[in-house]
């Protein structure tokens, strides 16, 4: 009794402080380099993080099947919580096991860029080398504020469609099921192993440091 | 922390996905500039940007494109099982031997997450290597295997029950558990067992269950049941047959010796529909007589079972619907059971009977990722179905303990907080059920896998066939409807091998606030 209801306070404390929560937390956020230059009126960005994959995560590469990041780069003005502007980029990478390269496939707004790598790490930087990315035409950048860059990569992410039919593999129960409460014998409960799977092999999240990027 | 943050980018994403649009098609330049490095680029679209001579060439002299490769199948590898069996995981694989695959066949992300799917394995992985001659492939799958004996359900808990010469007890605890094992000497095959121990009672289960029986998509099942069970009946002035003197309440006891069989399909990606029949012997010790006052009546008391040794042989079909988003800590989605059951002379049962029932949940996610559940049950029973088969009032308030594998721990009515004649009614013909439950999520972690703080208020009615052919009495007219109010708060913690909840109802129902029944209102 004592416990639920220290419990119940400790929850109604907590519900604020999770709403607060929910803006993003730059100082969380490990800071990389990222350079900002201006292409007459359209703002672009030059960063890599090829050395925050996991080892693990790039030796999929070369499995022969789809190997894919998805990057998101969210450019926010300094004090605010939603961004000016997203841009975003998906990079897929399948190593031919017979021609033995790298086929490589950069997907963005603007369309579709084909290329061909002779080694995983040519692949690699393909996808996790970005220079000059397009991030913002001018009209979206206020001159006068200090901005930053938030950059949100997943590898091999799950799309939310799978993610669900797992869930509904992994949770159904077998062949019966009752209607009353307490008898959810032999239930659903090894669907809890569904938190110990990511929604991506790797999620790798950093940030620029504020800075005014005047034209 | 970098969890949070990612959930923000993404709710963010759709919110600027209209403001980035205009820039984004006025200057199409969100382009990936390093590609200019490459000497065998093909772009699908002009670059925008010149090659720059500073950047670090990544490779000199690239082979043209060609058509995405595709391969020959020449053998399926498994790696990593050293319990399952080869064959298990080759179930789940849609390809054979000498069959054309595409790495972006969409098939090899199903299989593999089909494959995590059974609970089996920790992570799989498919992969490629070269076969024996060009074009020929070896599909590889590895699988890292995981601990398959699961903890279904821990029951601890406390009731007041009665002695076996009817005296009724304060206090008295109960507990079980149920264990399965999902992956039987690495067969596929899922073991379970469960039992349930209280005071002169005892509940066991055992159940063998295939998913794919036979590599089909049927689940198959069978479940051994066995219970020496009692149970507790009458309001006040219980009178026994040999017994010399009124006492609390009448404790028949009686066993159950049984089995059952059932099929289960799936029905699209959200839905399952599952037949069944269950056959069990009944053995009852029930007095020759007894009475008791019901309302303000002297009535005989009705134990819904046979004498001494019955049978009972129920077929069963039910329908499940389930979309919600997690099994334990739910936030959105909806599940829904609808059950029909019939047992008849046809098929050996000295029980004739038909029950239906239908249980819906809705989960409504609202601001700061709280959520609520909307819930309703109704349900009913036609003809003599035995007391286990019947809507038990301790099912419906959070203030009695849920009955466990049939068994029945506590003997105490419903707390009648709106003066009702609930407090007369233990096991009804119909039943029904609405309730509202809010819920906080106070943690998300990886051991303990999450805990919400809950509260929950709902109403409910249960009702006997008797009473709407005669009405009780003792009651005035809004009064004789058997409803009551059940409400409970705490916090739900949801670990790896089970849920644990912590709640003020159970508290709550030891102090001395119930209603007396027989009182007019």
């Amino acid at each position: 009794m004592r416990f639920s209801t220290a419990a119940l306070a400790l929850g109604v404390l907590l519900a604020p402080l999770s709403a607060a929560a929910a803006l993003p937390d730059f100082d969380a956020m490990g800071a990389r380099k990222v350079t900002f230059t201006w292409d007459r009126a359209l703002l672009r960005a030059s960063f890599a993080f090829r050395d925050m994959l996991d080892g693990k995560v790039v030796d999929k590469v070369s499995s022969g099947l789809p190997w894919t990041i998805v990057m998101r780069a969210f450019l926010f003005r300094e004090g605010q919580t939603s961004p000016v502007v997203l841009v975003g980029q998906t990079c897929r990478i399948t190593f031919d096991l017979w021609d033995e390269v790298y086929r490589t496939e950069v997907l963005t707004a603007s369309g579709a860029k084909k290329q061909v790598a002779q080694t995983v790490e040519s692949a690699l930087s393909i996808c996790t080398e970005l220079r000059g990315l397009g991030i913002a035409h001018h009209r979206f950048v206020d001159g006068r504020f200090r901005h930053r860059l938030a950059v949100v990569a997943e590898v091999n992410p799950i799309s939310p469609e799978m993610i669900e039919q797992l869930k509904r593999w992994v949770s159904r129960p077998a062949a019966s099921a009752q209607l009353r409460p307490g008898d959810a014998l032999f239930g659903s409960f090894a669907g809890l192993f569904m938190r110990e799977l990511g929604k991506s092999d790797q999620t790798v999240v950093f940030r620029s440091e504020a800075r005014v990027p005047n034209p | 922390m970098r969890s949070r943050i990612i959930v923000t980018s993404v709710a963010i994403f759709w919110a600027s996905a209209a403001v980035a649009a205009e820039p984004t098609k006025a200057q199409p330049t969100p382009e990936h500039d390093s590609a200019n490095t490459h000497v065998a680029d093909v772009p699908e679209k002009q670059a925008i940007d010149p090659p720059r001579p500073t950047e670090p060439s990544v490779a000199k002299s690239e082979p043209p494109i060609i058509a995405a490769p595709s391969y020959v199948i020449e053998r399926i590898v498994v790696v990593g099982n050293r319990k399952t069996n080869r064959r298990v995981v080759e179930r789940y694989l849609p390809f054979s031997r000498g069959e054309n695959l595409s790495p972006d066949d969409a098939r090899i992300e199903r299989a593999r997450f089909r494959l995590l799917g059974t609970g089996y394995f920790r992570t799989v992985n498919l992969s490629l290597r070269k076969g024996s001659r060009r074009g020929a492939v070896e599909l590889v799958v590895t699988v890292e295997e995981r601990n398959t004996i699961v903890v279904n359900d821990i029951w601890l808990g406390f009731a007041a029950d009665a002695s076996s010469d009817g005296k009724a007890r304060p206090f008295t605890g109960y507990g079980g558990a149920s264990v399965a094992e999902n992956n039987f000497l690495g067969t596929g095959v899922g073991l379970a067992g469960a039992f349930v121990l209280a005071d002169r009672q005892v509940a066991l289960r055992a159940r063998i269950t295939d998913p794919n029986v036979f590599g089909s998509r049927w689940a198959l099942e069978f479940e051994l049941i066995h219970n020496r069970a009692r149970d507790f009946f009458g309001s006040r002035d219980v009178l026994v047959e040999g017994a010399t003197s009124a006492r609390d309440y009448a404790s028949p006891e009686y066993k159950r010796t049984g089995g059952s069989i059932s099929l289960g399909h799936d029905i699209g990606l959200n839905a399952q529909a599952f037949v069944g029949l269950r056959v069990e012997g009944i053995s009852a010790d029930l007095p020759k007589a007894a009475s008791h006052v019901y309302g303000l009546e002297v009535q005989p008391i009705e134990f819904h079972l046979l004498r001494d040794n019955s049978y009972l042989s129920v077929l069963r079909a039910g329908l499940v619907h389930d979309t919600r988003d997690d099994v334990s800590l739910t936030s959105r989605g909806t599940h829904v059971l609808a059950s029909a059951e019939a047992a008849a002379g046809p098929l050996g049962s000295d029980y004739v009977y038909a029950k239906f029932g239908v249980r819906a949940a809705h989960y409504i996610p609202v601001k700061w990722n709280h959520s609520l559940k909307l819930e309703g049950f109704i349900g009913s029973v036609f003809g003599n179905a035995p007391l286990f088969e019947r809507f038990y009032v301790g099912d419906f308030t959070d203030f009695l303990p849920d009955r466990v594998l049939d068994l029945t721990f506590d003997r105490r009515s419903s707390p009648n907080f709106l003066n009702t004649s609930i407090v007369e009614q233990r096991y009804g013909d119909y039943a029904a059920k609405v309730s509202v439950e809010y819920r906080v999520p106070l943690y998300r972690g990886r051991v303990l896998y999450g805990a919400d703080a809950f509260a929950s208020l709902g109403f409910f009615g249960v009702l006997q066939q008797r009473d709407l052919e005669r009405s009780i009495t003792g009651y005035n007219s809004g009064s004789r409807i058997p409803i009551d109010m059940t409400f409970n708060a705490g916090v739900r913690f949801v670990f790896a091998i089970g849920t644990l909840q912590l709640g003020v109802s159970n508290f709550l129902s030891f102090l001395p606030v119930q209603g007396a029944p027989g009182v007019s209102q």
